[in-house]
C-alpha cells in the first residue's frame, strides 16, 4: 500500500489519474493538487510514499519542488509527469532528485506497474536517456568538471548496466546478459539515479563557487 | 716659514742666472739655418775632396726640377761656430727625400731608405750628434742623396743647434707632415670595412660598394704616410699606389653619379677601365703614350666627381648636396697648389687632409640615407600592423555574418523540415481522424488509436531531433522502450538481436526519423495485422552497409486485406530518401522486413 500525491495544473489528467489510483488497490490518493503552492502547503500536512509532478505549473516550475522534496525527504519516490518523456526535461529531473518519469497518456495498469517499479527501486531509463547519463558521467573535457568528479563516478558495472540500456537491452536481458538477478539490477539503476542526483550537486556546488556565491 | 725661504732662495736664483747667463742661454740656443748649400754629382760613398766640381745649390731644392738625372750627389752645407757646443747637438731638415746617408765633419751620422725601399715621401729628418763632433771654427755637413726613377729627391735647408731645440720643432712638422694623414688610413680602413660588410648584404645599393672601394683605395693611398717605406719593392709598390690613386677618383666619381641619379653604364665601364690604364701607365715606367694624361690625372681625375656632385646639388638643392659640393674640389685644389710655384718645393703633400672633409661627408650622407630607410621600414611596418588588424577585423566581422547567415539558413531548414515532418505525420492523421469523427464513423476505440498513432508520431519527431551522436542504436532502443508495453499486452516477445552499429557520420534528424517512421510502421504493422507471437529485432554489418532486420511469425501479409500495400510503398519511399533499400520477404511461417542503409554515402 504506496500514498500518492499528485501536482498537476491539467484538469482531465488530474481526474483520469485519480480514478486510476482510486481503481488500484495498492495505491491510495494522499492529494491532487494544482499549483505549486498548493504542493508545498499538502506536503506541509502530509509526507507520500509517491509524488508525481507536471513540470510545468502555473506558479513555478516543478522543478524546484522536486529539489525541495528530495532533499528533506528523501525517502519519498518522486516522478515526472511528462508529455513526451524528452531528455531535456527528464534529465533535468532527475538532476533534481527525481527518480522516474510517466508519460500523461500511459494506459491506467502502465501507471501502476511504474509506480510499483519506481518503489521497487528501479525506474526505467529510456535508451537515448541513459546514452545522455553516459556521456555526462564520462566528461570529455575532464580538466574543469574534475572536482565533482571521484565521489560520483560510476562504477564499471553500473557503466556496463548503463551502455546495455542504451542499446536498447530491458532490466530482464540486462540480467541474463550480465548473469545477475534483475533485482541487482534495479539496484545499479537506482544507484545511477542517486549517483547522477549527487553528481549534478556537485556541479551545482562547484558552479556556485565559480560564481562566487559560496 | 720654510716655504717662505724655499721663495727666497729661489728668486735670488733666478736673479743670479738673469745676471750672468742671459747672454749665454741667448748663444746657447742659437740656431743656425743654412738655406745654401754646395753640389756635385759623385757615386762615392765617401765625402767627396773639396777639389770636385761643387756647384753652389741654393735650397730648397727638388732634384727632378733641376734636370740632372738620375744618379748620386751630395750636397755640402758649411758653417762656423765661435765655440765647441757643451749641449746635444741636431742638424734637421724640415723635408728630405728619399735615400739618404748624412756625414758631419766626415763621421757618419745617419743613412735611410734604400733605392728598392726608398722613403715614399719627403719626411722632417733630424739626426742627434753628440757635441763632441762640433767644434770651434769651420764645420762641415755632407749628404748623400741618391735619386732614382722612383724618387721624389727633396732637400730642405738644414738647421743646426742645440736638441733640445730643434726637438719640438721637428715633432711639430712631423705632425703636421705626417702624423695627421697616419691616423687617416686606419679610419678608411674601418669606414670601408663596413661600408664593404653594408653593401654585402644589400647589393643592390651600388652606391655603398662605389664609396666602400673608394674607402679602401684611399687606405692605400693614405698607407704610404704610415709605412713610409714602401713593404714590398718599390717598383711593385708604386703599381699599387697608382691604381690606388686613380680608383680613389674613379670610385668617387661613380659614387657622386649614383647620389646624382645617373646611370650610364657604357660610361661607367670605361671608368673603371681607367685604372688597370692608369695602372700599366705606371708599369711602363711612365711611357709617353701616357704622360699627357696619367702624368697629371690629379688635375683632371677629380674633376669628373666635382661635376657629378654639381649636377646633384643643382638637382637636390639640400644642405648636404651642397656641402658635398662646396667639398669635393679639395684633391684638386691640392694637386693644382702643390704643381704651381706658390708651394714650396718642400712643403708637405695634403692631399689626406683635402679629401678627408668629402669623404666624411659622404660617410654621413650613407648614414643618413640608411637611417631614413629603417625609419621608412619602421613607418610601412606599423602601417602594415595597421592595415593586417583592419583586415582582421573585417574578416572577422564578415566570418560573423557568415555564421549569422549560417544560422539563419540552419533555422529555416529547420522549420521546413518541421514543416514536412508535421504535414507528413501528424498532419494528415489528425485530419483523417477529423474527418472520421465528423462524419460520425469512428468509434471511440478507433479515436483513441487514431490519436495514439499521432501521439507516437510526435515521440518519433522528438526522438529525431534528439542529438544522435551518429549513433542508430540509442534510437533503436528507444523506439523499443517506447513500444515495448503494447507489445506486451499483445503477449509479443521481443527478441532483441542488436550488435553495435558503425557510426554513419552526417546522419541528419530528416534522415533519422524516416529509418524510425519505416521500423514504427513495421511494428505496427505487425501489431494491427499480424497476429504474431514473436518479432525478432536484429541488425548487422558488413563491409558497406548496415541492415536492420524486424522479423515476426505472424500470418504474412498475403493472408491481410487492404492498407499494408499502400503503407509498404510509402516504407519503400522513405528508404530510398535516406539512399537505403526496404525489402520484405513475406512467408507462410512470417514476415521478414529488412532495411538496408550504405555505410560509406549517407544521403
Amino acid at each position: 500500500m504506496a500514498t500518492v500525491m499528485v501536482v498537476e495544473d491539467d484538469p482531465a489528467f488530474l481526474t483520469r489519474f485519480c480514478g486510476i489510483v482510486a481503481s488500484s488497490p495498492e495505491l491510495t490518493l494522499l492529494g491532487a493538487v494544482s499549483s505549486l503552492a498548493a504542493a508545498r502547503d499538502a506536503l506541509a500536512r502530509a509526507m507520500p510514499d509517491v509524488l508525481l509532478v507536471d513540470l510545468g505549473l502555473p506558479d513555478g516550475s516543478g522543478i524546484d519542488l522536486i529539489r525541495e522534496v528530495s532533499r528533506r525527504h528523501p525517502s519519498t519516490d518522486i516522478m515526472v509527469v511528462s508529455v513526451f518523456g524528452d531528455e531535456e526535461h527528464v534529465l533535468a529531473s532527475i538532476e533534481a532528485g527525481a527518480t522516474g518519469y510517466i508519460l500523461k497518456d500511459s494506459l491506467p495498469e502502465e501507471f501502476v506497474a511504474l509506480i510499483a517499479q519506481l518503489r521497487a527501486g528501479g525506474s526505467p531509463i529510456s535508451p537515448l536517456i541513459a546514452r545522455r547519463l553516459l556521456k555526462r558521467f564520462v566528461p570529455t573535457v575532464a580538466p574543469d568538471s574534475g572536482t565533482a568528479a571521484p565521489e560520483a563516478a560510476l562504477s564499471a558495472r553500473e557503466s556496463e548496466v548503463l551502455g546495455l540500456i542504451a542499446k536498447g537491452f530491458n532490466f530482464a536481458e540486462i540480467a541474463r546478459l550480465l548473469s545477475v538477478s534483475p533485482h541487482t539490477v534495479t539496484a545499479h539503476v537506482k544507484k545511477i539515479y542517486q549517483k547522477l542526483a549527487v553528481h549534478s550537486r556537485g556541479e551545482a556546488v562547484y558552479e556556485a563557487t565559480r560564481m562566487g556565491l559560496l | 716659514m720654510k716655504r717662505l725661504a724655499w721663495a727666497y732662495s729661489r728668486a735670488a736664483l733666478v736673479a743670479l742666472a738673469l745676471a750672468g747667463g742671459l747672454a749665454g742661454a741667448a748663444e746657447n740656443d742659437r740656431t743656425l739655418s743654412l738655406d745654401r748649400a754646395e753640389f756635385v754629382l759623385d757615386a762615392a760613398t765617401a765625402p767627396p775632396p773639396e777639389s770636385a766640381a761643387w756647384q753652389p745649390a741654393p735650397l730648397p731644392q727638388a732634384w727632378a726640377r733641376e734636370r740632372r738625372g738620375a744618379g748620386v750627389g751630395w750636397y755640402r752645407f758649411r758653417f762656423r761656430l765661435g765655440e765647441a757646443p757643451t749641449a746635444l747637438q741636431s742638424i734637421y731638415w724640415p723635408a728630405l727625400c728619399c735615400v739618404m746617408a748624412v756625414h758631419v765633419n766626415g763621421a757618419l751620422v745617419g743613412e735611410l731608405g734604400t733605392p728598392q725601399r726608398p722613403l715614399m715621401l719627403s719626411v722632417p729628418q733630424r739626426f742627434d750628434i753628440p757635441a763632441s763632433l762640433l767644434v770651434a771654427g769651420d764645420n762641415r755637413v755632407d749628404l748623400r742623396l741618391e735619386h732614382g726613377p722612383l724618387t721624389w729627391t727633396v732637400v730642405s735647408p738644414l738647421e743646426v743647434g742645440p736638441q733640445a731645440v730643434l726637438q719640438p720643432r721637428e715633432r711639430l712638422r712631423w705632425w703636421v707632415a705626417i702624423g695627421g694623414s697616419q691616423l687617416l688610413t686606419p679610419l678608411a680602413l674601418t669606414i670601408s670595412a663596413f661600408v664593404l660588410l653594408l653593401w654585402f648584404k644589400r647589393r643592390s645599393e651600388q652606391m655603398l660598394g662605389f664609396f666602400g672601394l673608394s674607402s679602401l683605395a684611399f687606405a692605400i693611398y693614405a698607407s704610404d704616410w704610415l709605412l713610409l717605406r714602401p713593404p714590398i719593392d718599390a717598383s711593385d709598390w708604386i703599381l699599387l699606389q697608382g691604381g690606388a690613386a686613380m680608383a680613389i677618383n674613379v670610385t668617387a666619381t661613380l659614387t657622386a653619379m649614383r647620389y646624382a641619379g645617373f646611370r650610364w653604364p657604357r660610361a661607367e665601364w670605361g671608368l673603371w677601365a681607367l685604372i688597370p690604364l692608369a695602372v700599366y701607365h705606371v708599369y711602363s715606367g711612365f711611357a709617353w703614350w701616357g704622360a699627357q694624361v696619367f702624368g697629371t690625372f690629379w688635375h683632371w681625375a677629380p674633376l669628373m666627381y666635382i661635376v657629378m656632385f654639381a649636377f646633384a646639388a643643382w638637382r637636390r638643392r639640400s644642405l648636404e648636396s651642397l656641402l658635398l659640393f662646396a667639398s669635393s674640389p679639395g684633391c684638386l685644389a691640392a694637386s693644382l697648389w702643390l704643381g704651381s710655384s706658390l708651394a714650396p718645393v718642400d712643403s708637405f703633400d695634403p692631399h689626406c687632409y683635402a679629401f678627408l672633409p668629402m669623404h666624411l661627408l659622404i660617410v654621413w650622407m650613407l648614414v643618413k640615407r640608411h637611417a631614413s630607410a629603417l625609419g621608412a621600414a619602421e613607418r610601412l611596418n606599423t602601417e602594415l600592423e595597421q592595415r593586417v588588424e583592419a583586415k582582421a577585423t573585417e574578416l572577422k566581422n564578415h566570418h560573423a555574418r557568415l555564421l549569422e547567415l549560417e544560422q539563419q539558413r540552419a533555422v529555416a531548414a529547420e522549420r521546413q523540415r518541421i514543416m514536412s515532418d508535421m504535414h507528413d505525420g501528424i498532419g494528415g492523421q489528425l485530419i483523417s481522424t477529423l474527418s472520421l469523427v465528423e462524419h460520425g464513423e469512428a468509434s471511440p476505440a478507433a479515436v483513441a488509436e487514431a490519436l495514439r498513432e499521432c501521439i507516437d508520431d510526435l515521440r518519433l519527431v522528438i526522438d529525431s531531433i534528439e542529438p544522435s551522436d551518429d549513433d542508430l542504436l540509442p534510437v533503436l532502443g528507444n523506439l523499443r522502450y517506447r513500444l515495448e508495453p503494447r507489445l506486451r499486452r499483445q503477449g509479443i516477445t521481443l527478441d532483441w538481436q542488436v550488435q553495435p552499429l558503425p557510426r554513419l557520420p552526417g546522419l541528419t534528424p530528416q534522415q533519422l526519423l524516416n529509418v524510425l517512421r519505416i521500423l514504427q510502421e513495421a511494428f505496427t504493422n505487425v501489431l494491427k495485422h499480424a497476429r504474431a507471437t514473436r518479432i525478432r529485432v536484429a541488425t548487422a554489418v558488413d563491409a558497406n552497409a548496415m541492415s536492420i532486420t524486424v522479423a515476426d511469425d505472424g500470418c504474412g501479409f498475403e493472408a491481410q486485406p487492404g492498407g499494408r500495400g499502400y503503407g509498404l510503398a510509402n516504407m519503400a519511399e522513405r528508404a530510398r530518401r535516406v539512399g537505403g533499400e526496404l525489402m520484405v520477404q513475406p512467408s507462410p511461417g512470417g514476415t521478414t522486413l529488412s532495411l538496408t542503409l550504405p555505410l560509406s554515402t549517407p544521403l
